[in-house]
C-alpha cells in the first residue's frame, strides 16, 4: 500500500513537471539553472537537467505578453515548448512567481 | 504495321502500370507523402473547374473594417487554425499531415485566387482534400466574406494579434488541463494531488 501511494505521488508530481506533447510540441516545465544567448538549461522536479537551444525563432512570454531573453533569469520557473524531434526552445513562458535557484547536487 | 504499333504501345503502358502498381503496393499510400507534380496540376485544375464562373467573379460585399477584421481573426482561430494555423501558413500538426497538405495561404497560389473563389472554397470545401464545406448552401454568409478579408490580410497580422488569436483556438479537455498545470507551475503552486495525469501524450521526452 505504501509503495502504491509513493508511486502515485511520484506520478502526480512528475505529471506537473516533465515533458508533455502538445500540438506536436513537447512541454518542459522546470526552473532555470543556466541561461545564455545560445541555450537555456532547466532542472525539472525529478532533478533531471535539460538543455535546449535558443534560436532566432525562440519566443519569450511572461504573463501572456511578449518579452525577450533579458527577462529570463536563473531561478525563474519556465514552461518551454520544444518541437518534436528537436532540442530547440520554440516558446519560453516565464513564471510570474520566482523560485529560489535549485540546489546543485 | 499499325496493329503492331498499337500492341507495343499497350504492352508498354501495361508494363509501366504493372511496375507502378508493384511499387505502390510495396510502399503503400501514406498521407505523409508530398503530392506529386501531376497530382498537384490535376487537383488545381479540378478545383478551378469545380467553381462556377459566376461565383468566381463575385466581389466581396462586406467592407473591410477593423471590426470585421477582428471578428474574422476570432472566427478563423476558432474554426480554421487547427489545420491552417493562425497565420495561415498551414504549419500545424494537422495541416502538415493532410494529403494534400494545408497550403501556405500567404503565398501566391492562394492569394491569386479571386475573392469569389476564396468564398466559394470556404462555403463548399474541396473534394478529396481535408477542406470541408463550412457553408449551408443557403444565402450569403457575411462571416465567410469576412474570412476572405482575413485571408487577404494574413501577411499584415502582428505578433499581438496572433497571440490574441490563440485564446480562440479550440482545446481538448486534456489540453485545457495541461494549460492549467502550466499556469499553476508558473505561479509556483503545488500540483493538485486529486488530479491524475492525463492520457493525451503523443510522445514522452526521452
Amino acid at each position: 500500500m505504501k509503495r502504491l501511494t509513493t508511486t502515485l505521488a511520484t506520478a502526480i508530481v512528475l505529471a506537473g513537471t516533465i515533458a508533455f506533447a502538445h500540438g506536436g510540441n513537447e512541454h518542459v516545465r522546470g526552473i532555470v539553472t543556466q541561461i545564455s544567448a545560445q541555450s537555456i538549461t532547466v532542472q525539472t522536479a525529478d532533478k533531471a537537467t535539460k538543455t535546449l537551444a535558443l534560436t532566432e525563432k525562440t519566443a519569450f512570454r511572461r504573463a501572456g505578453k511578449s518579452t525577450n531573453l533579458a527577462d529570463v533569469k536563473v531561478g525563474d520557473r519556465v514552461v518551454i515548448d520544444v518541437p518534436a524531434k528537436t532540442t530547440n526552445a520554440l516558446l519560453i513562458q516565464i513564471g510570474a512567481a520566482k523560485s529560489s535557484p535549485p540546489h546543485k547536487d | 504495321m499499325r496493329t503492331r504499333y498499337v500492341v507495343w504501345t499497350l504492352a508498354g503502358v501495361g508494363i509501366v502500370a504493372a511496375i507502378a502498381s508493384v511499387l505502390m503496393r510495396t510502399e503503400g499510400f501514406s498521407a505523409r507523402a508530398v503530392p506529386t507534380m501531376p497530382e498537384r496540376v490535376i487537383a488545381r485544375a479540378a478545383r478551378r473547374f469545380a467553381i462556377p464562373t459566376g461565383a468566381r467573379e463575385t466581389r466581396n460585399p462586406v467592407p473591410f473594417t477593423p471590426g470585421a477584421w477582428s471578428e474574422a481573426r476570432a472566427h478563423f482561430a476558432d474554426h480554421c487554425a487547427l489545420c491552417h494555423g493562425n497565420d495561415g501558413r498551414g504549419n500545424t500538426e494537422m495541416g502538415r499531415n493532410l494529403y494534400p497538405k494545408a497550403p501556405d495561404m500567404q503565398l501566391s497560389d492562394t492569394q491569386r485566387l479571386s475573392d469569389g473563389e476564396l468564398y466559394w472554397i470556404i462555403e463548399n470545401g474541396i473534394r478529396l482534400t481535408g477542406m470541408p464545406a463550412w457553408g449551408t448552401g443557403t444565402g450569403v454568409d457575411t462571416d465567410t466574406w469576412k474570412l476572405v478579408h482575413f485571408i487577404r490580410h494574413l501577411s499584415e497580422l502582428s505578433e499581438a494579434q496572433l497571440e490574441e488569436m490563440e485564446a480562440f483556438n479550440p482545446r481538448s479537455p486534456a489540453e485545457l488541463e495541461e494549460e492549467r498545470q502550466d499556469r499553476d507551475f508558473l505561479e509556483g503552486k503545488k500540483p493538485d494531488p486529486n488530479v491524475q495525469p492525463h492520457g493525451h501524450q503523443h510522445k514522452e521526452q526521452p
